[in-house]
């Protein structure tokens, strides 16, 4: 995980170089890995179902 | 101190892999758009509720209606307060509405249901539709058709997973799959539906970030977008933008294009079989998840090739060809299978595509400071055309029916009157021009507002 770059030259006015980044350490990963998961998993189902759906145009 | 809610509370590192962010802005969409496949509850609610088809349609017509509303004047709260809070409370009030519409399916009070997913969990749609669609194109500015195209394309999606999803769950509660068991399975669905929504879009609201104020894309020159057409690198403020023509002329290329692809969604089933008289139920029902298909895949595809060939030239493509093939259809619509349902999805890829690259187009022309609350006050153009456009379809048909006529004959008229609209939205997409400078916001100003509360 990186850290915050509060010292850099290109960090733009006082606010910004203040600011405590939002942790993305394992336990962020590993959150944002499971939902990435869920989505495709989701999506998946939907286009399945729904292309079976539209292949009765075809068969029926 | 911020809380873990606020903006500053979810400012990435400047080392950050902006692809995380996509699934967070999915979550959300996916699970509200939910609302497009209201239908599947229809005739289970008819029985539970011993009611006509109307008064259990209103309840999507509210949820609709109250979306507009929610994201035109929800839009500034949701760029005040950034992604993760507007996700959380448009959660929270999707979530309640299903809770409050359950209360009502067990004490068979209709209105709760109204009040329920219509008004509370209206007011989640409208919140959460806009939540996230800035802060993607805040982690994507070198491609932010891309970037609205993954958002927006989770809505189409959304209901081609609830839609499957909704009757295996009537089924699995009810026992069966005849309608009294779908009946008897819908409180529970109701229930489970909200539990998993509550449960992924938290997930969401725990991994959406904003980006760090240093933050580029690696490689990525902002001035490179100063020098294509229509693409400013200055803000203009939501209470601005609706003074200037050009906020106008995208309400009516929105109004016209989601008017137009309503024309053919309103009685997809029906016009298929009424122009095609071999057509059986099944294969009707076939067409219209093919339809829904081409509506999710118009969202991505149209939206991201829209970073290359520009906003303006892909709304005259929707526009445009979408008019020449609704002249296809009314001219030749009938004669070709095939012509019919090719003609109807590009149609269709073209609805989808008007949506998830209308923000991206915002961008363009003003800025992405306040992005978000400009795209929800621009969404009373769904609100409207959600209105006019199946009352256009349906009063249109039913004096045709009324004076004789029968099969393709039917549509003829409306399929003319949508043409008349496209050739309206066509002609307000050409007179788009670059916003004047005097409506831009002074620079710096909008910087210290992103950031600094």
């Amino acid at each position: 995980m990186s850290t915050p770059n509060a010292g850099s030259s290109t960090a733009g006015g006082t606010a910004p170089a203040t600011r405590e980044p939002a942790g993305t350490g394992g336990a962020y990963r590993t959150t944002a890995l499971v939902l990435a998961l869920i989505v495709i998993a989701a999506l998946a189902y939907g286009l399945v179902q729904t292309a079976l759906k539209a292949s009765a145009l075809f068969t029926g | 101190m911020p809380s873990i809610l606020d903006r500053e509370a979810i400012v990435a590192p400047r080392q950050f892999n902006r692809w995380l962010i996509p699934a967070a802005a999915l979550a959300i969409h996916l699970c509200i758009g939910q609302v497009y496949a209201f239908s599947v509850f229809k005739i289970p609610m008819m029985g539970h509720f011993d009611t006509g088809e109307v008064a259990v349609g209103w309840i999507f017509s509210v949820a609709i209606a109250m979306l507009g509303l929610a994201a035109a004047f929800g839009g500034t709260w949701v760029e005040r307060s950034g992604p993760r809070k507007s996700m959380v409370v448009a959660g929270t009030f999707w979530v309640t509405g299903f809770l409050v519409a359950s209360l009502g399916i067990a004490t068979g009070q209709l209105w709760l249901v109204y009040l329920g997913y219509g008004v509370v969990g209206g007011i989640g749609l409208g919140i959460g539709y806009i939540s996230p669609v800035s802060t993607l194109m805040k982690w994507f500015p070198d491609r932010p058709g891309l970037a609205t195209g993954l958002a927006i394309m989770g809505f189409g999606g959304g209901a081609l997973i609830a839609s499957p999803l909704s009757n295996s769950l009537m089924a699995l509660f009810g026992g069966g799959t005849d309608p009294a068991n779908l009946e008897a399975g819908l409180l529970q669905t109701f229930l489970t539906l909200a539990a998993v929504y509550a449960v992924v879009i938290s997930l969401g609201a725990i991994v959406i970030r904003v980006p760090h104020p240093d933050w580029t894309p690696t490689g990525w020159d902002p001035s490179t977008a100063a020098a294509k057409p229509l693409q400013t690198t200055a803000n203009v403020s939501a209470d601005s933008a609706i003074r200037t023509p050009q906020f106008w002329l995208l309400w009516i290329v929105l109004f016209c294009n989601v008017t137009a692809g309503i024309g053919i969604l309103e009685n997809a089933a029906p016009m298929i079989q009424d122009y095609f008289d071999w057509i059986t139920p099944a294969a009707a029902a076939g067409f219209v998840g093919l339809l829904s298909l081409a509506n999710m895949a118009g969202r991505f595809v149209w939206s991201a090739t829209s970073d290359s060939w520009g906003r303006k030239n892909n709304y005259m493509m929707y526009l445009g060809v979408g008019l020449a093939l609704y002249l296809v259809i009314a001219l030749m619509g009938g004669a070709n299978v095939v012509v019919f349902i090719l003609a109807t999805m590009v149609i269709l890829s073209f609805y989808g595509g008007g949506f998830s690259t209308i923000p991206a187009y915002l961008k363009d022309l003003f800025g992405v400071f306040q992005v978000g609350a400009i795209h929800g006050r621009l969404l009373t153009a769904w609100s409207a055309a959600g209105i006019a456009g199946p009352l256009i379809v349906n009063s249109v048909i039913e004096a045709q029916a009324d004076s004789g006529l029968t099969g393709a004959g039917l549509y003829s008229l409306s399929l003319y009157i949508m043409v008349g609209l496209l050739a309206i939205g066509f002609l307000a997409n050409l007179l788009v021009r670059p916003v004047h400078p005097k409506h831009h916001v002074p620079e710096g100003r909008d910087r210290e507002k992103e950031y600094v509360q």
